[in-house]
């Protein structure tokens, strides 16, 4: 079988993991064959990768597991074998939104004595794991020299103490971007690859702005964001439609999105480097979700498309409403997450002759929106232990548990909810019609048309 | 209280709350222990018969990422038959279970977690009595906690409990035990045996009496089989609504130039009503004086036409499962300036959570399509259906 390399972590010559999908005309072999993630044995608790590698592990497990670490983020008493293991335990868990194949490349072992090779070569031929030959880097879409990149960024925060949690950031960002690949033909998986393409989409361009890295690990991120783009569209959207299963049973419909064989990777970089420097959020997230809906034949964009939605019509109602916003209420979608709520905030802080002051955003969701709940809580910390980028997130979320069928309860959570609020309130009224709809109209009730929007 | 039991614990993966409603999993008890930050949780099994072998395995791929300790106690089967062939490990009665070791005690004796009693005591049928409620009134936080402490780490399982908490308190608590105190919360607030309360713009079941014309906008993406559901619920809410007012209701199906172009199929089974009669409450019952619209050219016309229905009529527009929010928002906003009367919006959710208890107070089934919860023995009940619109699906009048 020959491949198509993703995504080559590398730590200067040697490699730390690949992603990689079967190269097969039959779509439905994407079935047997998902994509792979190869990790290598440069991979343990003490390596440099490893707090990349435990944001990757707890995204996997669908927040099922948080990975113990030092205070420097590591721990030691993890060897590649474990990761090994942790990785595969994860991939064929029936809980987690993700699909894919653990592989660990084939060495070239001459040593035959040692008790610890002979171990590690007959785990590999007795494990359901695939083997997978060494993949020249050179061939991969995206191409990221780890230790290097690391070293660049801590030299930067060198230069200035307060980027020193920026790191981490980036951390998160390549590990949204591995699990974003790796997501299941599944409705939550579309959702998360929505999720997660949106929050490194306005990451990317706060930081781009701010220039808070140096342009080579700028390059590479861009690289990054084009990527999960072009594969939402080309190799998922293909994997979805061609699944017969689906179609039969009605299924397919709602992991909706538009197969693009039109669309080029070059196109798509070219697209982001060069919207990248645009004076705004907004006029960044426009730009692609413009790109990608009308130069293709199917009119259609799902990857950026809310957030626009969102920021325009929050925009144009702040724009004919007077009076402060203190508190802001909404429903967490599917596509809930770091993207949308700094979208929102972004959208409130535009409107400059409203006096804004949101203390606090309140976000109920449904027991199907878990993991967005989860990862927004885990970007937010990571975005706000930034100096420069931690205005741009609200601080003050607090969740709440709504529910999609059961009436009585929501109805005792709403009243509970509009009690301690008062008239400096804006409720963005999304998601599930059950819960957005009985807020909608108790908050037209309480606060007013124009501090309500249904969307 | 620090050590209590949860029986009954059905959990579902919300990743299939909109297509597959049945259980992934299913534990006898639950025991939880919790203290200052400290928590336990294990499993006991009762065995049943010699097929509790394979669940040991389930349990395995499903906790692949969290080890639940699983405890086997004798029932019906033999524990120690079963052991033999698998490695599972008995449940020694009585369990040690208390702080110092010394006191041990039955499981019998543990106080449940939701009301508080002990079987011994007559609990057991109190404490079912309560899971059916919640699970009429509060099945999705319950479900969320249910699958947090089974199959989460206790750093998420924290979050989520506190999230349930504020959700029913509007603020947290500082209390060691939050897990067993929000269980005993929502037990409290829900095993009440009360009604739906009324407030705010929601609505009562009795007040569509004056109702005349039902408006149904069905949701994009529907295919015939889902259609043919739809015919059926139209014909279940006209039946056991309206039929006791002696009402002739006109129902007005309203198609979007989206969905006539996406859902052919669909269409058809409007137009023809590919639905026999249905046997509802021992009667046959057709669809009469029913029309279907599906010739608008865009959305704006179909705002048009339902915005005239309710100038003219009392209406309910009824919505099943999801719709267009820019439809609604465009109608609703517009009926405060336009001398329309104030229409009923009944939202029917097509999956669900609904119990079903048996002789042996064990949870019996729990999900599915809401017809089909109220038909036994191809006849729709009209008092399960009314019941299950009034707890699982949103009916409010636009108060505003």
């Amino acid at each position: 079988m020959s491949y198509t390399c993703d995504l080559c972590i590398t730590k200067g010559d040697s490699t730390y993991l690949y992603v990689v999908t079967p190269k097969n005309e039959d779509c439905k072999s994407y079935v047997r064959r998902p994509k792979i993630l190869a990790v290598t044995q440069r991979t343990h608790g003490k390596s440099h990768i490893w707090p990349l590698l435990s944001d990757l592990i707890t995204m996997l497990s669908n927040f099922t597991t948080y990975v113990s670490r030092d205070d420097a983020g590591y721990n030691k008493d993890i060897s590649y074998a474990d990761i090994v293991r942790i990785f595969y335990v994860h991939s064929i868990s029936l809980i987690t939104p993700f699909r894919y194949l653990v592989a660990v490349p084939l060495m070239r072992i001459e040593e035959h004595a040692s008790p610890w090779v002979i171990k590690s070569v007959h785990a590999r031929l007795t494990s359901p794991i695939n083997l997978v030959k060494d993949l020249e880097c050179i061939k991969c879409i995206n191409i990221v020299d780890y230790d290097d990149l690391s070293s660049k960024l801590k030299d930067k925060a060198k230069d200035c103490e307060k980027l020193n949690n920026l790191p981490r950031l980036i951390d998160l960002l390549i590990a949204s971007y591995i699990a974003s690949l790796l997501t299941a033909p599944t409705r939550l998986g579309m959702s998360l690859r929505q999720v997660y393409t949106q929050a490194f989409a306005i990451t990317l361009y706060l930081i781009s702005k701010l220039e808070l890295i140096p342009y080579a690990v700028l390059n590479t991120l861009e690289r990054m964001f084009a990527h999960m783009i072009y594969d939402t569209y080309t190799w998922y959207a293909q994997y979805v439609s061609e699944l017969e299963e689906p179609r039969i049973a009605e299924y397919h419909y709602m992991v909706a999105s538009p197969v693009r064989k039109d669309l080029r990777f070059k196109d798509v970089l070219d697209k982001v480097e060069r919207l990248v420097k645009v004076a705004n959020i907004a006029n960044f997230i426009g730009g692609i979700y413009r790109f990608l809906k009308f130069m293709g034949p199917t009119n259609r964009e799902v990857v950026l498309g809310r957030l626009v939605k969102l920021h325009d019509e929050i925009r144009s109602r702040l724009e004919k409403l007077r009076g402060i916003i203190s508190n802001v209420v909404t429903i967490a979608t599917e596509q809930w997450g770091p993207g949308q709520l700094i979208i929102i905030n972004d959208a409130l802080n535009s409107v400059r002759d409203v006096e804004n002051h949101v203390n606090k955003f309140i976000v109920l969701y449904t027991q199907s929106v878990m993991h967005q709940r989860f990862y927004e809580e885990m970007f937010r910390s990571r975005i706000s232990n930034v100096d420069k980028l931690s205005k741009y997130v609200p601080q003050n979320v607090e969740y709440r548990v709504i529910s999609s069928t059961d009436v009585v309860y929501n109805e005792v959570v709403i009243n509970n909810l509009l009690s301690i609020l008062r008239n400096n309130t804006f409720v963005i009224s999304q998601g599930p019609l059950i819960p957005a709809l009985k807020l909608y109209v108790e908050s037209v009730r309480k606060f007013g048309q124009d501090r309500a929007i249904l969307i | 209280m620090n050590l209590c039991r949860l029986i009954n614990v059905h959990v579902f993966d919300p990743q299939l709350v909109y297509t597959f409603m049945d259980s992934i999993t299913e534990y006898d008890n639950l025991m939880i222990y919790e203290k200052e930050g400290l928590l336990g949780r294990v499993v006991i099994e009762d065995i049943s018969g010699l097929g509790e072998w394979r669940k040991a395995y389930l349990y395995q791929l499903l906790r692949s990422s969290h080890g639940l300790a699983v405890l086997w106690g004798k029932s019906q089967g033999n524990v120690k038959s079963l052991s033999e062939v698998i490695p599972i490990t008995p449940y020694p009665q009585p369990l040690c279970a208390t702080e110092d070791g010394n006191s041990c005690i039955k499981l019998s004796d543990l106080a449940f977690c939701l009301t508080g009693h002990r079987e011994s005591e007559g609990g057991l049928r109190k404490e079912v009595d309560c899971i059916e409620e919640i699970y009429w009134k509060a099945s999705e936080p319950y479900n969320l906690m249910l699958l947090a402490l089974t199959l989460m780490s206790y750093k998420s399982l924290k979050k989520i409990v506190d999230d349930v908490r504020i959700s029913l308190h509007s603020g947290h608590s500082g209390r060691s035990n939050r897990i067993i105190a929000t269980l005993r919360d929502l037990a409290n607030t829900f095993c009440n045996n009360e009604t739906p309360i009324t407030s705010g713009c929601k609505a009562g079941i009795e007040e569509l009496k004056n109702i005349d014309v039902l408006a149904v906008l069905p949701q994009l993406g529907m295919h015939s089989y889902r259609a043919k559901s739809v015919v059926r619920l139209l014909l279940a809410i006209q039946y056991c609504i309206f039929s006791r007012y002696n009402k002739s209701i006109k129902v007005h199906i309203l198609l979007s130039k989206a969905f006539v172009d996406q859902s052919g199929d669909a269409v058809d089974v409007f137009i023809k009503r590919e639905v026999g009669p249905v046997n509802i409450d021992g009667c046959s019952v057709g669809s009469t004086n029913w029309e279907v619209r599906n010739s608008f050219k865009d959305d704006y016309e179909l705002i048009d036409y339902l915005k005239s229905l309710t100038r003219k009529h009392k209406v309910l527009i009824i919505i099943i499962g999801d719709y267009s929010k820019y439809i609604l928002t465009k109608v609703l906003t517009s009926l405060n300036n336009d001398g329309c009367s104030k229409p009923y919006i009944l939202v029917v959710p097509e999956v669900m959570y609904t119990p079903k208890v048996n002789e042996r107070m064990k949870i019996q089934s729990i999900g599915g399509y809401i017809v089909r919860a109220a038909t036994t023995n191809g006849k729709i009940s009209c008092k399960e259906f009314i019941k299950l619109l009034q707890y699982k699906a949103l009916l409010l009048r636009w108060c505003v």
